[in-house]
């Protein structure tokens, strides 16, 4: 598959941690698509927006935990209950690691739960066969449904 | 002659009479019938002669028939009726015999009853008198063992009899003497008046006197009542003396020990009135002794209470048992004089003196323990407050501390690696300093993070294999070991603990870690892990050769980010504050024992858990 045809979205309050993960990300797959936004709210508000336009979700989300107004666990809970999202891979980032925070996540049904800082190695080990293989399954999906 | 004979006389000659007149008749009778048949055989017809035959057969026949009916009676005469007659002759003797016989045995029956009833009696009696003397015995035997002296007097007051303990007490020759001469005789006045009352009242009466006997003191209580005749006259005295001279002691050391008593004390009769009270007692509630010595208790109770308080005392009377009033609640007060009401906490204790019955409370008040417990109760609550705040303070601070260097090392690496810039040796070494930094600042806010969470969270605690969690430490610790070229000695088995297991492997771990970082230079390490215990306490000791804890340092390394020389050893200084609050959260104990320059062991102790080998 052609991945910089492939998007991301970043959920990060804070903007220099978006930056680096974008950077990270931008090393590893120059030419994909990255949107960035500022919490738990904003991205549901977003992905409910492509639902009701019937408009592909992002391939991969990052997702921040500590953040202001909805943090980044109940974000999770939240796309995992929506039968529209809820198979799009999710990487959980965490500033504080601890292993309580990484169950919940887990269970909660993130992909992969990380600390900050995102590094290349781990991205590109760990992240891009996830996304290539949601991607493949993901257009057969498409395929089958058209 | 019995008359009977001559009935049976007449009889006979009346038989004969009777045998010859039947002969006769049926002699005619059968003349008449010959005379008949040779007529009918001659066939002699002749109706005058037959009818004068026929006559002739018939008045035969009418005579036998009078002489048979005759012959029967005479029978009858000569057997029935001498029988008939002697039979109710000898009916009547038999009744009379009878009637006598029955007279007789009333008579007897009559007799048997008295001399039954005589011999009941007579047996009453005997009993009567055994038991009587019996008691009469056990009444002298009561009377002479008796520790209280015994006298009778008679009605001019002279001394009939003593027991022994009259003797004992009044001298041998006693008896005989007039009883007020035993006594001083300003004692001896008030006696006789006593008796003189006793004998006018005819009822008994009682005196407390105090004699002298060989120098010493003896106080007697005389009880003495009137002794009656059988009819009911007063025919002389009984006095009984009971030495009360201890009994008066020990009133008296009674009344020392409550009024020693560090507590107020009160004591209350059955109708509720103070009888005795101590001086703490008087400056507690502000009365002085008289004020309160024979008033009601109630007197002390707040008058909203004291119904209930007398209800309370009745019931406790019932049935008295040595506790707390109230049964240990909080509420129950007393009243001053000036009327302020005070919290107070109540001892009851039952006695009995002189078959009556008292209660002795002892009452302490609480009203500065209750300002204790509620300061203390605040405190507490205020210590909790703060401990969550700070929980949450650690929390906030290490996320938002963390960020930053998240952003730092991101970008410092990113500079490093960039290819498009040319960077210098030099530059590149201030990049790795700056990295370098943020690497143990971070491991430092791990460590935090870590201390905040063994805070907050509770306990799970269970039986543990410490053999097996020490290997888990040194296999986790594999590469400093190697790296440090530690010996590493396990002297025996290790005891099992009951702990956290994940707790138990962080204490190990941080106590050995900090063996290999605090060791001498020029001295292989050498760390040697054995068992320890003490009273209801099991635990690991483990011991190093390294640079040893100058005594005045010992306290201070367990508190959060105190490292003795940072410039030798890494490391964030959380460690065994880590282990100290761990040992904490288990109720166990980390003893530190340490010489500079020979080594340390940390002691680390864990309460057992009964029953747990």
């Amino acid at each position: 598959m052609n991945r910089s045809s492939a998007s991301i979205l970043i959920v990060e309050d804070n903007p220099d941690h978006a930056e680096l993960i974008e950077a990270t990300i931008r090393d590893c797959e120059p030419g994909i698509r990255i949107l960035n936004l500022k919490n738990g709210e904003e991205a549901l508000e977003h992905l409910t927006l492509l639902k009701s336009q019937s408009a592909p979700t992002p391939d991969l989300i990052f997702m921040d935990i500590k953040m202001p107004r909805m943090n980044g666990i109940e974000t999770l809970i939240a796309l995992k209950q929506d039968i529209y999202m809820r198979d799009i891979p999710v990487i959980m980032l965490s500033t504080s690691t601890n292993e309580s925070e990484m169950r919940i996540c887990l269970k909660s049904g993130a992909e992969i739960y990380l600390a900050k800082p995102l590094q290349a190695e781990t991205f590109k080990q760990q992240i891009r066969p996830l996304l290539e293989g949601w991607s493949k399954a993901h257009r057969k999906n498409l395929n089958q449904t058209i | 002659m019995p008359g009977r004979y001559y009935c049976y006389i007449a009889g006979a000659l009346l038989l004969f009479v009777l045998i010859a007149a039947t002969g006769t008749t049926l002699s005619g009778i059968l003349n008449n019938l010959d005379l008949l048949a040779q007529q009918l055989g001659a066939q002699a017809d002749s109706a005058a002669s037959n009818i004068e035959l026929i006559a002739q057969i018939k008045s035969a026949i009418s005579n036998w028939t009078l002489f048979s009916t005759l012959l029967i009676c005479s029978l009858l005469m000569l057997f029935a009726t001498p029988f008939t007659v002697q039979h109710y002759r000898t009916l009547g003797e038999i009744r009379n015999t009878n009637i006598r016989l029955n007279n007789q045995a009333a008579t007897l029956r009559a007799t048997h009853r008295t001399i039954d009833n005589m011999l009941e009696d007579i047996i009453y009696e005997k009993k009567r008198t055994s038991r009587t003397s019996e008691i009469n015995a056990r009444l002298a035997a009561i009377i002479n063992s008796a520790e209280d002296a015994i006298f009778s007097l008679n009605m001019a007051g002279y001394i009939t009899t003593a027991n022994e303990a009259a003797l004992r007490v009044f001298g041998e020759n006693c008896e005989g003497k007039l009883f007020l001469n035993l006594f001083p005789s300003s004692a001896g006045a008030k006696l006789k008046t006593l008796l003189m009352t006793t004998a006018e009242q005819n009822a008994g009466s009682t005196l407390d006197i105090s004699i002298e006997k060989k120098k010493q003191r003896i106080d007697l209580s005389l009880t003495i009542s009137p002794i009656h005749s059988d009819q009911q006259e007063i025919i002389g005295f009984s006095v009984i003396a009971k030495d009360i001279s201890n009994t008066k002691l020990e009133e008296e050391r009674f009344r020392m020990a409550v009024e020693a008593a560090p507590n107020a004390m009160i004591m209350v009769n059955q109708e509720g009135n103070i009888v005795l009270i101590n001086s703490e007692a008087e400056s507690m509630f502000g009365y002085a002794k008289e004020e309160l010595v024979g008033q009601s208790i109630s007197q002390l109770v707040p008058p909203s209470l004291r119904s209930l308080h007398h209800l309370y005392m009745q019931n406790y009377f019932e049935a008295p048992d040595r506790r707390d009033m109230g049964r240990g609640s909080n509420d129950l007060q007393g009243q001053r004089k000036d009327g302020e009401l005070f919290p107070i906490e109540v001892g009851l204790t039952p006695i009995t003196v002189d078959k009556e019955n008292y209660i002795i409370s002892s009452i302490i008040d609480i009203s500065e323990r209750l300002q204790q417990q509620r300061a203390l109760k605040n405190l507490n609550v205020e210590l909790r407050r703060k401990n969550q705040e700070m929980e949450q303070f650690i929390y906030a601070v290490s996320h938002d501390l963390k960020a930053p260097l998240v952003t730092i090392a991101g970008f410092a690496n990113r500079l490093k690696n960039a290819e498009d810039l040319q960077l210098h040796d030099d530059h590149r070494h201030k990049l790795d300093r700056i990295l370098a930094n943020v690497r143990s600042m971070e491991s430092l806010l791990q460590d935090l993070l870590h201390l905040s969470r063994i805070i907050k969270r509770d306990l799970e605690k269970a039986p543990v294999d410490t053999n097996a969690t020490l290997q888990h430490v040194l296999d986790s610790l594999e590469g400093d070991i190697k790296k440090s070229g530690a010996v590493i000695q396990v002297e025996g088995t290790l005891p099992q603990l009951y702990a956290q297991e994940s707790l138990l492997f962080q204490c190990i771990q941080n106590v050995i870690s900090n063996a290999l970082k605090y060791c001498k230079p020029d001295v292989s390490p050498v760390i040697t892990i054995s068992a320890a215990s003490e009273t209801g306490h099991s635990g690991v000791c483990i011991r190093d050769n390294g640079i040893g804890i100058a005594e005045h340092h010992q306290e201070r390394i367990f508190h959060v980010f105190e490292r003795l020389n940072p410039e030798s050893a890494e490391g964030s200084g959380v460690g065994l504050s880590i282990v100290k609050t761990i040992m904490e959260k288990h109720s166990g104990k980390i003893i530190l024992e340490s010489t500079v320059g020979q080594g340390t062991s940390f002691i680390m102790l864990f309460p057992d858990l009964k029953g747990l080998p």
